[in-house]
Parts: structure tokens; C-alpha cells; sequence
């Protein structure tokens, strides 16, 4: 009986540490800033997800895929070894895991070979998955214990806003995420959405040192089948970890580097997972009792409510979403 | 523009073919606006801005006409043929016809989803007027429609989902409430599978173990997680008349108000809001370059060890950090629809904050909602701190 998944950030903090407490070892995620070939290649990349504003308008193809071709074989192959592993995706809020799983398990092996060492629990749940059809895997994911409370250990506290406050200031939309890989040498796009995993370019025409060069073009076509402006995406490399690296190739610099944004992200992760609410009580009493001292607390309830003001005719000027105030109905 | 709508509602579009309409489920909003003196029709998803319009629809004025659909004419009370209330966009110029359903909530006393109140008429009636070139004075309009127009304030998410079939007597049907018919399940993306169907008792999201622990905290986070569950099927708690904003957590505790406070805080005081973080943040900081990162857990010894051996400068640089960082302001968000979505009696509890009548409204067992709560438990704060002050020597 598959509980709950919350939304999480698509962040190379969240994502770094969420593998890592799954057992995986030895790989991170980076922020691209740039989609370009030559930054992306410097990372070394194992893959990218790609996350972005999901289109209600535009439906899942079920005939033929906008760019590139279903590959059902990959799937079904009789042979382990050459077997993709792919899965549908069954709950929204589990898509971010579900991308990075979808890269990992895909990629799994000895890291002498260059593969990456997934550790003993992402291990078995590959193997005891191994002979199911795409929608049974998906339903193994949502329904795994383990894999679901280590997502929702990173979720941001404020996984909703009600219809009547926009006030929060958070954005609901929808982002959708999709993984690109090099396996067996191919590039693949992985969309749980789709029926199939989707070939891009020639079966073998693609191994993993030119993934780089080889997936920007595809990611380009991609971006650019939106109206500019219209959509908002993120892009994240899954590569080794770069502390590792730094350090075999006697980089000091660049470990101390790797070594602080590894303190902000488990400072982020810290307060992530944090519930908030007896500390903003001991805040709001703390401030209450100031301001009641100094005799300013009328004064800062008023400036409040016409910040609070201000913001929702702003809301109102510029016709945005979830047009409440304008909303007769 | 667009962007400048003349009225805008809740509604839904309708495919339909020969004479079978079918509700599409998204929730939208449908509404009109002006440029160069024509009106335009439009209808968006409501998770679009007013300025991307799926339908836009160019009227030339006099020859659209927007309808309900009567399952009588000239019936004393104007229901539906249907368990909705839909309205037909027709053309004088062509045979062209559209159907849309309203998605506001029934107002009828009994909840019937397809009876049409004095007000969704007399909206039917404004979007007729304005698409047939009359003059009218939208100001008065609108306000006419939020203060009176049947029972008071109709706020309220319905996205009922139903059934529609134009011609076949659904009369005699149950009003379907949630999961009916097409499947729609409100159209919403971020319904999760069948986990959510089980309306807020999905208590044990975030948290694992259920309140059994009396963990304050662990309690209002249970009532924010089951929220995410229902706020999609039921309407939070109606605010009084018209709902006035006041304000919001956010806008209450910005850093130019919380950090004044940290700066001039005793280190008991210090102490006190440091033991309410995570311990990480502590052992975070005594960190150096040379310590391999773990991401292990840290006991509260170590917790305690930790904020004992940094300075009180350094607290309030965590301080003053934390009430500066992203997720805190998340929080304060969640917690302010919290209180305004009926978790008033909870979060006062929870906090032992003395709130007027337990957080819910006088003379009822019902909490307060919407700004009114938020007020309310600003009052209960002081009301709090006031009294706290007056024990203490």
C-alpha cells in the first residue's frame, strides 16, 4: 500500500545527498548554467536531467515521439546484460527520483569498467525488478518503502498553497523530469511518460565519451520546440564526485571548493528536512514582546498588512495566475 | 489586453459531439476583455496567466450570446438538464457553439450541482451583455456580485467533476460529488495516483510516526500534510463576507523586523531559539575543510556540545542566516495558509499560544479561516507575551 510522496527541489544539493543516503557511491550532481558542450563535457558527465515546466497542453504521444524513436526492443530484450531498465511513471511527485533512477540503474557496474556502484539496496531493487514490464516497475518504485521515505526526507515544507493565499509567493507549477544517457553506447532519452525509452541518433553511435556533444543539439531542439519565454528549465549533470576527482589530480583549490559547497548543501538539506513551526512560534513571541516594549507594535502589524496590500494589487495590475482577487465566481 | 479582463470566473470548457456534451475537467477560468472596443472571449487553464489564453475568442458585438443551458424553458427555477450548470456561447454569424461549465460551488441549500443561482445568472446575464455591445458599469457589476447575489460569498473551490449528456434525464441522478464519471480527477497534475483519493488521512507523509508522539511541532506538520491531501477536494472553511487580506507570516517576520531582535537578544534568549534548529546547523559550523563530510545524523549530545562551543556571536550569525534562508520563508508560508485553511485551534495549541475562543469562530466549533485566524493569532501572540511578562519578576 504505497504511501504519500512529497514534492522536492530540483537541486544538486537535494539530489546529491538523496542518492547518496540511498547507498550510491561516489556520484554527484552539478548545476549546468550554460548549455554548451564544453562546459558540460568538463564534468565528465554520467547524464543530465533535464526538468521543466510541464505543458498541460502538450499530451504524452503515444504513436511517435517529436523527436527521435521509441525503442520497445531496448526494453524487452531477452539478454540481461543488453536490457534497459525503464519505468513508467505512476506518481507525479516521484518524478525527479524516478529520472535519477532511471540513470543509475542504467549505469550500474563496476566502477573500474566506469560504472557507477549503486550500493546493495538500489542493487537488489534492480535485480527483483529486473524481468518486469515497464508499468510494474514503475508501481515497484512508488511502492518501495525505502526508496519513498528517503525522497520525502528532502521535502520542502511547503509542498501546496491553498487556493485562496498566493500569498506565499511560491510558485505550483509543474515540472516534469527527464533523463538523457549514454547505454550501450546509445543515447537515450528516458521520459516515464512515454511508453518507451526514445533513441536519439543510431543505435552504437553514441558511447559515453562523446555523450556531451552528443546530447546538447538534442537538448537544443528540445528547448526550442517551446515559444521563448514560455518555458522554465534546469538542467543538472550527474558525474562523478568532484572532491574525488580534485583530489587525484592533486587540485587543493578545487577540493576546498568541492568541500564547502558540500557544507551549504547539508546546511540546505538541514533545513530542509526541519520543521519550522516551534522556532517561528519562539521568533514571533521573541519580536512580539520587542515590539510591545518599544511601543511599535501596532505600527509593524500595519506596515505588514500594507506590504500584504501592496502585493496583491500588484497580483491584480498584472493579471497573474490564480487571479483570486479578480475572481467573481 | 488580455491582461486587463473586463470579469473573470471559474469555469470549464466542454467538448462535444452531436448532441453529447462532455465536461473537460481542468479548472479554468473563463473571461472577456476588451481591445480597439471589441470584446474578446477567452478561456484559460488556471494554471496559465490572464495574458495566454487557450480560447481567445474575437466577438464582434450583438453576435454572440451566452446562455444557461435550461432543461425547461420557462421553469420557475432554472436547473441544468444535467447534475452541472452549463452555458452555451452561440453565434448569430454561424452555427458555431461552445459550452462551458461553471466550477464555482453550487450555492443551492442543498448543494445541488445543477441549479442555477440568482448569481451564476446574473453572470450569465454580465457575459451576455458585454458580448451583445451594451454599456454597462462593470465596477458596479462586480461589486454587486461579490457582496449580494444569493448566499453571501461564494468562495470555494468546486471543481465538481459530472456527468453531462445534453439530452438524457440525469435529473433523478445522486449529485456526483469527486471521482465521478470521466474519470477526472480534477485535472489537477499534482494529484498523486490513488494515494490521494483517501481523502487527508494520508497523515504519515513527511513524518513517520503518527502523533502518538505529543511533539507539538509533529502535530501541525501532520495538519499541513493532510491538507496537501484535501485542499484539492474540499473548500477551505468560508471566510465572513468579504475576505479582507490582513497579512501573512512572510510579511510579519521579514529580516529587517526578526533581525533587530536576534541583534539585541540575551544569550539565554540565544540559547533558547538555537535549541528550536537542527543540530546539524551546530556541528555545521565547527567544521573545517579537513573533516571528511559525512551526512550522519547528530545526537543531541553532540547538539548541545556544539551550540555550548560556539560564541554567542556565532549563534546569532546562525542565527540571523537561518531567518534569512529560503526555507524558512517557505515555512512561514505554509504555516500562514496553515492558519488560514481552519489550522487556528491546532497551531495556538500546539505553540500554547491564548487565542479568543480556542481559534474558531464565537459561538461555534467551527475554526476561524482566511485573514480573520491570521489576526487572530497575532492577538493571541501578545495576548501571550503580555501575560508571560507579567508572571515573570
Amino acid at each position: 500500500m504505497s504511501g504519500g510522496w512529497n514534492t522536492i527541489e530540483s537541486d544538486a544539493g537535494v539530489f546529491t545527498y538523496l542518492i547518496d543516503s540511498l547507498g550510491v557511491k561516489n556520484v554527484q550532481f552539478e548545476e549546468l548554467i550554460s548549455l554548451d558542450p564544453d562546459s558540460l563535457q568538463a564534468l565528465n558527465p554520467l547524464g543530465v536531467i533535464f526538468l521543466f515546466k510541464y505543458p498541460t497542453g502538450e499530451k504524452p504521444t503515444t504513436d511517435k515521439p517529436l523527436d527521435g524513436e521509441f525503442d520497445f526492443a531496448a526494453v524487452d530484450s531477452q539478454d540481461d546484460e543488453e536490457r534497459l531498465w525503464f519505468a513508467a511513471q505512476t506518481i507525479q511527485n516521484a518524478c525527479g527520483t524516478q529520472a535519477l533512477l532511471s540513470v543509475l540503474l542504467n549505469k550500474a557496474g563496476d566502477p573500474e569498467d566506469g560504472g557507477i556502484d549503486i550500493g546493495p539496496n538500489l542493487g537488489d531493487f534492480k535485480e527483483f525488478t529486473g524481468a518486469f514490464p515497464a508499468d510494474l516497475r514503475g508501481e515497484a518504485l512508488s511502492n518501495s518503502d525505502l526508496i519513498r521515505e528517503t525522497h520525502n526526507s528532502f521535502a520542502r515544507s511547503s509542498p501546496f498553497t491553498s487556493d485562496a493565499t498566493r500569498y506565499a509567493g511560491e510558485d505550483d507549477d509543474v515540472f516534469h523530469f527527464i533523463a538523457y544517457t549514454s547505454i550501450n553506447s546509445t543515447l537515450y532519452e528516458l521520459d516515464g511518460l512515454q511508453p518507451a525509452p526514445i533513441r536519439h541518433g543510431d543505435a552504437g553511435a553514441c558511447p559515453s565519451e562523446i555523450f556531451a556533444d552528443a546530447v546538447v543539439p538534442v537538448l537544443q531542439r528540445r528547448i526550442e520546440r517551446y515559444p521563448a519565454g514560455e518555458i522554465r528549465f534546469n538542467l543538472l549533470a550527474m558525474c562523478e564526485d568532484l572532491r574525488v576527482r580534485a583530489k587525484e589530480v592533486g587540485d587543493a583549490e578545487g577540493l576546498e571548493r568541492e568541500e564547502a559547497k558540500r557544507r551549504e548543501w547539508r546546511w540546505e538539506n538541514a533545513l530542509r528536512r526541519h520543521n519550522f513551526v516551534g522556532f517561528i512560534g519562539e521568533v514571533m513571541k521573541g519580536v512580539t514582546a520587542q515590539k510591545l516594549e518599544e511601543g511599535s507594535h501596532e505600527a509593524w502589524i500595519e506596515d505588514a498588512k500594507k506590504a500584504t496590500q501592496k502585493r496583491v494589487d500588484d497580483r491584480k495590475k498584472k493579471g497573474e495566475v490564480g487571479g483570486d482577487e479578480m475572481d467573481v465566481s | 489586453m488580455a491582461a486587463n479582463p473586463l470579469i473573470t470566473f471559474k469555469a470549464g470548457k466542454c467538448t462535444f459531439s452531436g448532441k453529447k456534451v462532455t465536461p473537460v475537467s481542468t479548472p479554468g477560468y473563463l473571461y472577456l476583455y476588451f481591445e480597439d472596443d471589441m470584446p474578446h472571449f477567452c478561456w484559460r487553464p488556471r494554471s496559465q496567466p490572464a495574458s495566454h489564453p487557450e480560447i481567445d475568442l474575437f466577438m464582434v458585438p450583438g453576435d454572440g450570446s451566452f446562455e444557461p443551458l435550461p432543461r425547461e424553458y420557462g421553469a420557475e427555477e432554472l436547473h441544468s438538464p444535467t447534475n452541472g450548470r452549463i452555458y452555451t456561447l452561440k453565434f448569430q454569424s454561424s452555427s458555431q457553439k461552445h459550452f462551458f461549465w461553471m466550477q464555482s460551488k453550487s450555492q443551492h441549500a442543498e448543494g445541488t450541482p445543477s441549479w442555477f443561482s440568482q448569481r451564476d445568472q446574473r453572470l450569465g446575464q454580465i457575459v451576455n451583455s458585454i458580448l451583445q455591445g451594451e454599456e454597462l458599469d462593470m465596477e458596479a457589476e462586480v461589486a454587486d456580485l461579490r457582496n449580494g447575489g444569493g448566499s453571501g460569498g461564494a468562495d470555494g473551490d468546486g471543481d465538481d467533476e459530472m456527468d453531462v449528456d445534453e439530452h438524457s434525464p440525469e435529473h433523478g441522478r445522486h449529485p456526483s460529488t469527486g471521482g465521478a464519471g470521466q474519470g477526472a480527477t480534477g485535472g489537477d497534475p499534482r494529484e498523486e495516483g490513488s494515494a490521494s483519493r483517501e481523502g487527508g488521512g494520508d497523515g504519515a507523509r513527511a513524518l513517520s510516526s503518527q502523533p502518538s508522539s505529543q511533539d507539538p511541532s509533529a502535530v501541525v506538520q501532520n495538519f499541513l500534510n493532510s491538507l496537501q491531501g484535501s485542499s484539492q477536494n474540499t473548500p477551505p472553511p468560508p471566510p465572513s463576507g468579504a475576505d479582507k487580506p490582513y497579512t501573512t507570516l512572510s510579511d510579519l517576520l521579514t529580516p529587517p523586523q526578526t533581525i533587530p531582535y536576534i541583534s539585541s537578544a540575551t544569550p539565554a534568549q540565544l540559547d533558547n531559539l538555537c535549541s528550536y534548529l537542527p543540530p546539524e546547523l551546530f556541528t555545521l559550523s565547527q567544521e573545517s575543510s579537513s573533516t571528511p563530510d559525512h551526512a550522519t545524523h547528530t545526537s543531541a549530545a553532540d547538539a548541545t556540545a556544539a551550540i555550548d562551543a560556539l560564541s554567542t556571536d556565532q549563534k546569532r550569525e546562525i542565527l540571523i542566516r537561518v531567518l534569512r534562508s529560503p526555507q524558512l520563508q517557505q515555512s512561514l508560508g505554509s504555516l500562514t495558509v496553515a492558519l488560514r485553511d481552519g489550522g487556528l485551534p491546532i497551531v495556538s495549541e500546539a505553540l500554547g499560544l491564548k487565542v479568543k475562543n480556542g481559534g474558531n469562530v464565537r459561538h461555534a466549533s467551527v475554526p476561524l479561516g482566511g485573514g480573520e485566524a491570521v489576526e487572530a493569532f497575532v492577538e493571541g501572540v501578545k495576548t501571550t507575551v503580555e501575560e508571560e511578562k507579567k508572571s515573570k519578576p
